[in-house]
Order: C-alpha cells, then structure tokens, then sequence
C-alpha cells in the first residue's frame, strides 16, 4: 500500500513494527521544483523499498489536472529526476482496459494529485502490470531509463514550439520499474519525480509518439547471438515528420539496439549515414535528445536489436525454462519484463508534427 | 514476379514452390538443437506452410491467414519455413508484406530460425520463434486494411554461407472476431476505442 510520499511508510512501519522492512533512507540525491498551475504540474512516485535480488514494477493511474480552464494542456519539457537503480520509468495515455484497471488500484497520491495504484511488485506471471498487451493502443507520453549517481536527471526539452498535448481529465499511466540487483543495483529505495511544464506560446506543433517491440524474441544458451530487426511505419504519407528523440530498451542479455530512418522501401538494414541511435548498455541506455532526423513521406524506423546470452544473475536457469512458452529446457529467455529472466527489444520514438496518430508496433 | 490488382494464383521465385500436397511426417519434438540439412553446396529449396499441428497445409495463394494476438498485443501471423541445403544452426529469416497494387513495402522483420532435420528430410524450425513472423496490426499510417485485403508475402531465407532462397505468395491476412477489424482497418487511430467499432470495417482497394 501506498500513502503519501516517505509520511504514509513510516504511519506504517510506527504501526507494524518489525513486520516491515524499515524505510529506505531518502538520500535521493536530487530535488525537483513542486510547480504550481501557471507553471505545469509534479508527479512523485515513492519512495518505497527494492527488496535486493528482487525487482519492483508499480503501475500508478492519475488524471490530468485541469490547469487550463479545460482547454487542453500543452507541455514543453519533462524533466524527471530518479534514484539509482529505475530500469524504467514510462508515462502513458490510458486507453482499452483489458486487465491492467485504474479503478481496481489502491488509492495513493502522486505527489498532490489523487491516484491508484497497481503493484506488480516482482509477480510479473500474474500482475497486469506486467502485461504489455494491455498498452499496446495506450499512447505513450515521455519515458526515462537514466538514473544515474552523479546525475539522476532527464531534462528533456522539446524543440521550439514543440508540445505535448494532454487533455484535462485524460488517466495517465506511470509505469515505474526498478531493479536492485549487482548491476543495476538500488541502495537509496525507488523515488521517481516527474515535472511537466506547461507550454505558453500560441499554436504549438503536437509531439507523436511511437511506441514499438519485437515479438518473440528468443535468446538461448545454445544459439547465444542472436539478432532481431523490424520496422514501423510513421505517419507521413503526407507530410514528412522528423525524429527528436529516442531511445531503446532491452534487458541483461541486450549488447547493441541501433535505430535508422527507414525510408519505407529498402527490406534490409539501411544505410550507415540513417543511423540516429545506438545503445550498447542495457542498464543506463541513452536517450538521445534534440536530434532531427528526417523521415521521408512513406518511411519510418528500423532497429536491431543484438544480444550475447549470459546466465541469470539472481534466478536460475530452471525459473528463465519454466517461463519458455516452448519449454526447450535451454535456458532461452523470451519476452518478459523481469530483467533477469526475460528480455525486450522495445522501440521509444518521439516525432513532429504528429500529424494523424501516435503509432504502436509490434 | 507479384500479383497484378485483383489476379490470383500463387507466385514463387527462385525457390521450390509451396508443395501441392499436405505434409503428414510429424514434426520432432524438441530437444532443442540444430543440423546441416541437406547438400549445402546445392541450392537452398524452402517450403510455406501454415504453422499447427501435423499434418501441416501448405500456403497456398489467396490463402487466408489467421491473425492472432501475440504477448506483446496487436496482431500478427506466423508462417512455418521448412527448408533444405542448409545450415540449421545459423539460419535467418527475412519476411516482407507488400501492398500488390503499390509494392509498397507494409512491414518487413528479420529473425534468426533455428532448424533441425525432419523425418522427411528437410529442416523445421525447433520451435514458434523460429518461425517467420509478420507483425501487422496496427499499422498507424498506412492506407490500406490489413484484414480480408490480400498481400504479397516474400520470405527471403539464409545461412551464414550465404546460402539463400525466395519465395512469394499472395495471402489474405483475416482477423478472427474481437476488435481485430478495428485495430487493422486503415482508417484506425492509436487511442481508438475499439470496443464500439463496427464489424466489417470500410473495403480498401487498389486505386
């Protein structure tokens, strides 16, 4: 259960007394502006223990504050700040409930905004949480995988005149993921900030979003380096749309994600010169910002995603077999959000002008 | 070759075509392993065929195929590649949907196919991912439905020798019941309630 920040755990652990894990020491390391309404609006989530050699995945609901006399609300930069220790934090537009439902969370707040709660906590067999199927037509809105020591902060600015359009009311869904073990490794608890600002300028150019991932991917210890590419279309058959942003996600096995422009043709990968993104850390991938990559009417992105299979650090191979659908008894880690028993190949591309619709792939 | 708007019949290139006939020999059950399938210094020969239980049924063209919801949500469909004069242990699978009228390129992946030797002595993928796969709905931005439309299907297959072969077959993705029309028809939007869509979606067609 979840209260308001740091005040609602320690109610509790007054309360339960041995019974729970005492509160993480709130030595974030960082601090975020609380912003009024001319301002935009704060999100907090946290803080709340990572048990070690467990993982944490919290699915939060809350709506949009009208903090624009209904008028639809246009925001300019994100800034988010994380403790050490976040494998993801990733914001998105509620949509179809299939089995992930804001109103059957525990109400909690984020930050002075009423909101509930889904806790996934490390049951991602069961927990819609960890169910991606349920957000494959949830729009996505802004993500971070940074959450670094020395500098725990996303600040993304859009480009000028760049905005994201949220509407008041709309539910948003903050995903927050952490990870406490040897290599991604959470010593100060999970607290996530999130600081929306409020575009002012008159007529903005509306952000899309794309939002993609690879299916059935399958790394195993007899095949060990695999590779997986795919496409997606961006809505540009009229109007040509740049890239500004991206980044790519994928789990322990994850050695290289690389991004082109697709020019909506070409079956094979593309040309070295549309390359605009390469990871080669699964645990700190970058996001690479302020960029402007040109997407041609009719094309889109590529990626590859390459892997070198690796044992389980905290699991075992018996736990990454019984969660096979193919039940090869190879130790093949397949789709699925535990970053030490499954793996992604997920695709976060931020576009302008949105023109028709955000996308998802898959 | 492709189809020309509105012909039918299968098309294959360079490849053996799609066999005529169904395939009773069972598929081996797993463990998991690989082979070299095959004279590799022949050409390699590759096969379609609907993915499920033996005995299998080849793609033939207009075939419809069967869209499903996959983990990760949307909507896919497999086919199963066996193939000969290969190496099963370093093997790919590149699988492109084309528009027949345009060309245009609807969606296109790569994957690696681990194969082992059948009874029947040809290569069979060890297992579901090794099967080619086509993502296709949704398809945000594209003008044409991807239900109940047919498609070229081109599945280029390879080894590490550069050993590889092509085939194509027009298919007719088609949504099972659900929200399947919606979420394929051309005129769909992320964000969509498709829950209130009506059945039959709006016909495209080649211009």
């Amino acid at each position: 259960m979840m209260g308001r920040p740091l005040v609602g755990l320690l109610l509790l652990a007054a309360a339960c007394g041995d019974n729970l894990r005492p509160a993480p020491d709130n030595s974030d390391g960082w601090t975020l502006a609380d912003l009024d309404d001319s301002e935009g609006f704060s999100l907090r989530v946290g803080p709340f223990e990572v048990p070690p050699n467990h993982e944490v995945q919290n699915c939060y609901f809350v709506r949009v504050p009208d903090i624009n006399n209904g008028q639809p609300v246009w925001i300019d930069r994100v800034l988010i700040a994380m403790n050490v220790g976040s494998h993801h934090m990733n914001v998105f537009k509620v949509n179809t409930i299939l089995g992930l439902d804001p109103r059957l969370g525990t109400p909690t707040w984020l930050g002075d905004y009423p909101a509930s709660v889904i806790e996934g906590a490390d049951d991602y067999q069961h927990s819609p949480c960890w169910n991606s199927a349920n957000w494959a037509d949830w729009p996505l809105v802004a993500n971070s995988q940074t959450a670094l020591a020395d500098n725990p902060y996303t600040d993304w600015k859009l480009p000028q005149n760049v905005a994201i359009q949220l509407q008041p009311g709309q539910m948003l869904m903050v995903q927050s993921h952490y990870v406490n073990s040897g290599d991604q490794p959470t010593p100060n608890g999970a607290h996530v900030g999130i600081n929306f600002y409020k575009h002012l300028a008159p007529d903005p150019i509306e952000l899309g979003t794309l939002f993609a991932t690879q299916q059935k991917i399958r790394i195993c210890r007899s095949n060990p380096t695999p590779s997986y590419s795919g496409v997606c279309h961006l809505p540009s058959a009229v109007t040509p749309v740049t890239i500004t942003a991206a980044n790519g996600h994928f789990h322990k096995r994850g050695k290289e994600f690389d991004m082109y422009v697709w020019d909506g043709v070409t079956t094979s990968q593309p040309p070295a010169a549309s390359q605009f993104y390469q990871s080669l850390t699964w645990n700190e991938p970058p996001m690479m910002r302020d960029l402007s990559a040109g997407v041609p009417t009719g094309g889109g992105v590529y990626w590859n995603c390459a892997y070198q299979w690796a044992p389980p650090e905290y699991a075992t191979c018996a736990d990454v077999d019984a969660k096979d659908p193919e039940q090869a008894g190879d130790c093949c880690y397949t789709f699925g959000g535990s970053t030490d028993i499954g793996e992604h190949c997920n695709v976060f591309v931020y576009y302008y002008p949105r023109t028709t619709s955000d996308v998802f792939c898959n | 070759m492709l189809l020309g708007c509105g012909s039918r019949g299968h098309q294959v290139g360079d490849a053996s075509a799609p066999p005529d006939t169904e395939v009773d020999a069972p598929i081996d059950t797993p463990p998991r392993h690989c082979d070299v399938i095959g004279d590799v210094s022949q050409p390699v020969e590759i096969q379609l065929f609907h993915p499920g239980i033996p005995p299998l049924a080849p793609v033939q063209a207009m075939d419809p195929v069967a869209l499903y919801v996959p983990a990760q949500g949307g909507y896919v469909f497999d086919v199963e590649v066996h193939a000969r004069n290969i190496d099963g242990c370093h093997f790919s699978l590149t699988t492109v949907l084309r528009d027949p009228c345009t060309s245009q390129v609807a969606t296109f992946e790569t994957r690696p196919s681990v194969m082992h030797l059948n009874a029947d002595g040809w290569g069979v993928p060890n297992g579901e991912s090794d099967e080619a796969e086509v993502p296709s709905c949704p398809h945000i931005g594209y003008s044409h439905n991807l239900h109940n439309e047919p498609f070229v299907l081109e599945i280029t297959a390879a080894d590490s020798t550069s050993h590889q072969a092509f085939a194509s077959v027009t298919i007719v993705p088609t949504c099972p019941e659900g929200i399947c029309v919606c979420n394929c028809s051309a005129d769909y939007t992320l964000g969509t309630n498709c829950l209130t869509y009506p059945d039959a979606g709006v016909p495209t067609s080649c211009p």
